[in-house]
């Protein structure tokens, strides 16, 4: 009786090219940074010569400022103050509270200004931004003043 | 050769075997052409194997079917976010340490000692021509696009920022996105 034929050779040329290929064309199409946009509708929250719209309902303006040692959060004229961890790192944690309790007692508010003084590293407006943006503030109008 | 008998046998030719004091061991396979280099060689298939699926795995990992193109400055560290939104293919401006850029066109520089008030007439210029660009596609019945990305590097003061924004305001560009690394995915 003729013994089945075990031995089974793996073809293995073709396979090392199929893998060279993918390897070349995937490397021309990786994706080395990850990148994003946080948006701002800047219409909303800059000067103008023309007077706002007065509304029946008076409105609270809820305004967070970042300056290069604190953040203040203003409820029209109440104000908070959240000192800065470092020179690099604002204190998201706190800021996180007061988000969380403004969001409390205005539920259907999603809108903030975030003003900045000049001097602040751009990176502390993006934490701030992005901080506001996480916790139930998406619509952030970033002031130019 | 096998012999028939109570043993096997396996008869062989004699080699060498004496084994002088000094047995000259090179010059021996020299004259018998056993020197001879051995041109047979034998690729490792296994590891290469291996290697070349680890790196497909990774690639894979890596890969990307939007194909977008955004210039990242070399100068320029991005901050990071992890509530941000995919990118979009809109007009890039870069404010590096020394300069502001509109896609890959340099339009403008960052002196040390600046105020709101300083302007950057060329990045007005090709703004307007980019406002202009935009009206032609919108008679073609193309939506144009109001919005604008903008890149800084992290520790840019925000005064720079804000110069450009008063410019891309004033020239109409009111939405204004800034690009960030993405943490969400890692």
């Amino acid at each position: 009786m003729a013994k089945k034929k075990v031995n089974f050779e793996l073809m293995l040329t073709p396979f090392i090219d199929l893998f060279g290929v993918l390897v070349s064309f995937l490397l021309m199409t990786a994706v080395w940074n990850h990148l994003a946009i946080l948006s701002t509708d800047t219409a909303a929250v800059t000067s103008s010569d023309e007077p706002p719209p007065v509304s029946s309902a008076k409105k609270v303006m809820l305004s967070v400022t970042v300056l290069p040692d604190r953040i203040e959060l203003a409820e029209d004229e109440r104000g908070t103050n959240i000192p800065h961890l470092s020179t690099a790192e604002v204190n998201k944690d706190r800021l996180i509270e007061i988000l969380q309790d403004w969001k409390n007692k205005y539920p259907d508010r999603s809108d903030v200004v975030l003003n900045t003084e000049n001097s602040v590293p751009y990176q502390h407006l993006i934490a701030v931004f992005d901080t506001l943006v996480g916790n139930g503030w998406p619509d952030v109008g970033v002031s130019t003043q | 050769m096998e012999i028939k008998g109570s043993t096997k046998r396996l008869i062989e030719n004699p080699g060498y075997h004496i084994k002088p004091k000094y047995d000259l061991k090179q010059l021996r396979k020299r004259v018998k052409g056993e020197n001879e280099r051995d041109y047979d060689v034998v690729l490792p298939l296994t590891s290469m194997i291996d290697m070349l699926s680890m790196l497909t795995i990774f690639l894979l990992m890596n890969f990307s079917a939007t194909g977008e193109a955004f210039f990242i400055n070399k100068d320029i560290r991005l901050p990071a976010a992890h509530h941000a939104r995919p990118l979009e293919s809109l007009p890039l401006i870069t404010v590096s340490p020394n300069t502001v850029s509109l896609d890959s066109d340099v339009v403008g520089s960052n002196p040390t000692e600046i105020t709101m008030d300083d302007d950057i007439p060329q990045l007005r210029l090709a703004l307007q021509k980019l406002k202009g660009l935009q009206k032609n596609l919108e008679t073609a019945g193309i939506k144009p696009k109001t919005q604008i990305n903008v890149q800084a590097d992290l520790s840019t003061p925000v005064l720079y920022v804000k110069r450009v924004m008063n410019i891309l305001i004033s020239e109409g560009f009111t939405g204004i996105n800034f690009a960030v690394r993405d943490l969400s995915q890692e």
